[in-house]
């Protein structure tokens, strides 16, 4: 009787817990994956009405299946919207493409070279209330609209913006421009420095090319856009590894230098960067320690080497001490000096936080490169 | 019936899993400085060293919990130990099941609705405090393992971005911020109050079981809030969630960030956390009404929470409760004064006893 009694119990109890999970599943919602929109990259320019943005979406372009990639093709939609601020923008263009946007894969965003910068985190607001865009998707300038380079197709890898994103990685690893992300932008510890893009006008109009554009014919990195309260300003593609190299951002990087009347040309990699600073008599003395490791395209002899490894030294150090105390007088912090500052000498930091320019001119920057050539 | 016994390595992963929960969803606010937050984590940890001796004496001695010890006193004073504790454990519960429903609500945007949430939260952890305490202790090893587990994901991740220049004291009223800094870590160890109450549930020595679950805690806090200054600095006091926004930044070769891993992690420190203190609300129960059935006691230790959760939660106003500061007394009270009492008490209710 008792373990009739017992099975009976166990019997209803199933039946309820089966119950219970069939209408606890009924109640919530479930978007099915080809209603939502994958949003991979983004521009913002600005326009009459506030922000103009425009989406680069995942659209598998395979024939025959609904999840089949393409890979001769570009993979994208891109989609256009318009708002007061750039939060409302991405609201219309969930209206305008009929999906649910979806930005956790986000991973590059565009700035037109219109848009202002002087209040970060105003911008990126839609950013920093979305629980899905990370704060390690990368962010670059365009030279001209952002949307140009969204409507660019690139066929290189799966997606048009996993092709643009190689583009700004690799050409950061050569230190031909510095990486910026969205934490770096938005945490206050200097000025921000991000890769500007370029969109190449292709002026012939042959059809096969236009439709498959190759990256290299499409799009160039036009420089290292830097980012201050007064403004922009850009450094080139030599001026960037200096850059870089103080940063502490460089992995390689080449650099030419003339040794016995011949241009040799050393590849870098390596490098390693140590910083002091010390405050002496009233001014901030900064010690910038740099070693790098060159790897010469010629053979040389142990006298050549060292040769070299002395002139190589010399022609980096001064393009680092000129960078420097050109990007310091006007008030420019992309190498973390400031942040270096707060860390050794808070009190200090504190007084002039408001006036970051006028701590970096008081600053005394001397940098020291060692090169080994093997 | 022989008691259930806890190792003292299952009750030290409890009560992590439950200090871990409290860590990994929100730091305190109004702390602006990560290594001013460490700062004062490690100088509450070093203060509640001393407070936690009471309370793992009276363990080590008398091997009950402060509430029956109470009892054997009398029974009016029983009742107001047991009614202070279980008034302690709804509150927690209640604040950890709005927290588990309201944030997971905010993870996983729209897929879920808050009631089933709490439902669902509330039926395992109903199912889960059912058990014994050895039971719970060996899911709290699981669940601690994959703390671990995860904290090394995601620094391996995020090792990339770390930068020791992040650490400063750049704050314009040093002491101030470090009191605010010690005050507020203390308020969120409810963990005390819990060792207070299961340190007798130990086969172990419970006083060298308080110094190594203390430092543990303090490795562990400063684990994680040295991870979020050194990779996301000034960002992550901006951000509502630095350690989820930290593992959203965390990039590894397989996946592109590490946020989900967090999440898994997250609400199976939530559960246990929310488990336990079920249990031990229940058992309070049992202690004040002794006629009362396992199953009841429990249902009834979930049902108080939940009920008190869900109308803040689905009327939108939990946001003033994530935001309102823990109140340190009843720490102090529950895993200090109370423990002492009972201890300086304790030779003279033995005696009694015997006679």
């Amino acid at each position: 009787m008792k373990r009739t009694l017992r099975s009976d119990r166990t019997f209803f109890l199933l039946i309820t817990a089966v119950l219970c999970c069939i209408i606890l599943a009924a109640g919530g919602r479930s978007i099915s994956i080809d209603r939502r929109g994958i949003v991979h990259a983004m521009g913002i320019d600005p326009c009459e009405n506030g922000y103009r943005v425009s989406l680069q979406i995942f659209q598998p372009a395979g024939s025959g299946s609904d999840t089949a990639v393409d890979v001769t093709g570009a993979n994208v939609a891109v989609a256009v919207s318009e708002g007061k601020t750039v939060s409302e923008a991405l609201s219309a263009a969930d209206s305008s493409t009929g999906k649910e946007l979806f930005f956790g894969h986000l991973q590059l965003i565009c700035l037109g070279s219109g848009i202002a910068l002087d209040d970060p985190p105003e911008l990126f607001s839609f950013a920093l209330g979305g629980k899905n865009i990370s704060p390690s998707a990368d962010i670059c300038m365009t030279q001209g609209k952002a949307e140009d380079l969204m409507q660019l197709k690139l066929t290189e890898d799966e997606t048009s913006a996993e092709a643009l994103s190689s583009l700004i990685s690799t050409s950061a690893e050569y230190s031909r421009t510095i990486n910026c992300d969205l934490k770096s932008l938005l945490s206050d510890e200097g000025s921000a420095a991000m890769p500007v893009l370029e969109v190449i006008s292709n002026g012939d109009t042959d059809s096969s090319s236009a439709d498959t554009p190759s990256i290299s014919e499409s799009v160039r990195v036009a420089g290292t856009a830097v980012v201050t309260r007064e403004g922009k300003s850009l450094l080139t593609e030599n001026a960037a590894l200096s850059a870089a190299l103080l940063s502490g951002k460089a992995d390689k990087g080449s650099v030419v230098t003339i040794l016995d009347g011949k241009s040799v040309t050393s590849q870098l990699d390596n490098c390693r960067r140590y910083r002091t600073i010390t405050l002496e008599n009233g001014r901030l003395i900064l010690r910038t320690n740099i070693t790098v490791s060159a790897r010469p395209d010629h053979e040389l002899d142990p006298q050549q080497s060292k040769r070299l490894s002395i002139v190589t030294a010399q022609a980096l150090a001064s393009d680092c001490t000129a960078l420097q105390s050109e990007m310091f007088q006007s008030g420019a912090d992309i190498f973390g000096t400031s942040q270096l500052i707060k860390q050794r000498y808070p009190k200090l930091w504190l007084k002039y936080r408001d006036a970051p320019e006028k701590l970096l001119s008081a600053v005394e920057a001397h940098v020291n490169i060692t090169v080994k050539v093997v | 019936m022989t008691k259930q016994k806890l190792s003292p390595a299952e009750l030290i992963c409890l009560l992590l899993c439950a200090r871990s929960f409290t860590t990994l969803t929100l730091f305190p606010v109004g702390i602006t400085g990560g290594l001013t937050y460490m700062t004062g984590a490690l100088i509450s940890t070093i203060l509640q060293a001393f407070l936690l001796i009471p309370a793992s004496k009276l363990a080590a001695q008398t091997r009950n919990d402060p509430c029956t010890l109470a009892f054997g006193r009398s029974k009016n004073y029983g009742k107001a130990v047991t009614i202070a504790f279980l008034l302690y454990f709804i509150y927690e519960a209640f604040r950890d099941i709005g927290d588990l429903a309201y944030f997971t609500d905010y993870f996983f945007a729209v897929n879920m609705t808050r009631v089933m949430t709490v439902l669902c939260v509330a039926l395992a952890t109903v199912y889960g405090a059912r058990l014994t305490i050895s039971v719970l202790g060996r899911t709290a090893s699981i669940t601690f393992a994959g703390v671990i587990i995860m904290l090394a994901i995601i620094a391996a991740g995020a090792a990339e971005d770390m930068e020791i220049t992040r650490f400063d004291y750049a704050v314009n009223n040093l002491p101030a911020e470090l009191a605010m800094a010690v005050y507020a870590e203390f308020s969120r160890c409810e963990c005390l109050a819990l060792f207070s109450f299961l340190a007798a549930d130990i086969d172990g020595d419970p006083e060298k079981a308080s110094k190594h679950y203390l430092i543990s805690k303090g490795v562990i806090i400063m684990i994680i809030a040295a991870m979020v200054t050194s990779v996301l600095g000034t960002f992550a006091f901006a951000e509502k969630l630095p350690v989820f926004t930290l593992a959203a930044a965390s990039e590894n070769l397989i996946t592109e960030r590490s946020d989900a891993v967090f999440l898994l992690i997250w609400v199976m420190t939530g559960i246990v956390k929310l488990t336990t203190l079920l249990y031990c609300s229940a058992r309070c129960l049992r202690l004040l009404r002794p006629s009362t059935s396992h199953i009841g006691s429990v249902l009834l230790a979930g049902s108080l929470p939940t009920a008190a959760a869900l109308p803040l939660l689905l009327g939108y106003g939990w946001e003033k409760v994530i935001y309102s500061p823990r109140p340190a007394a009843p720490i102090i009270v529950l895993a200090l004064i109370i423990p002492a009492f009972l201890l300086i008490d304790s030779p003279k209710s033995n005696h009694e006893s015997e006679v």
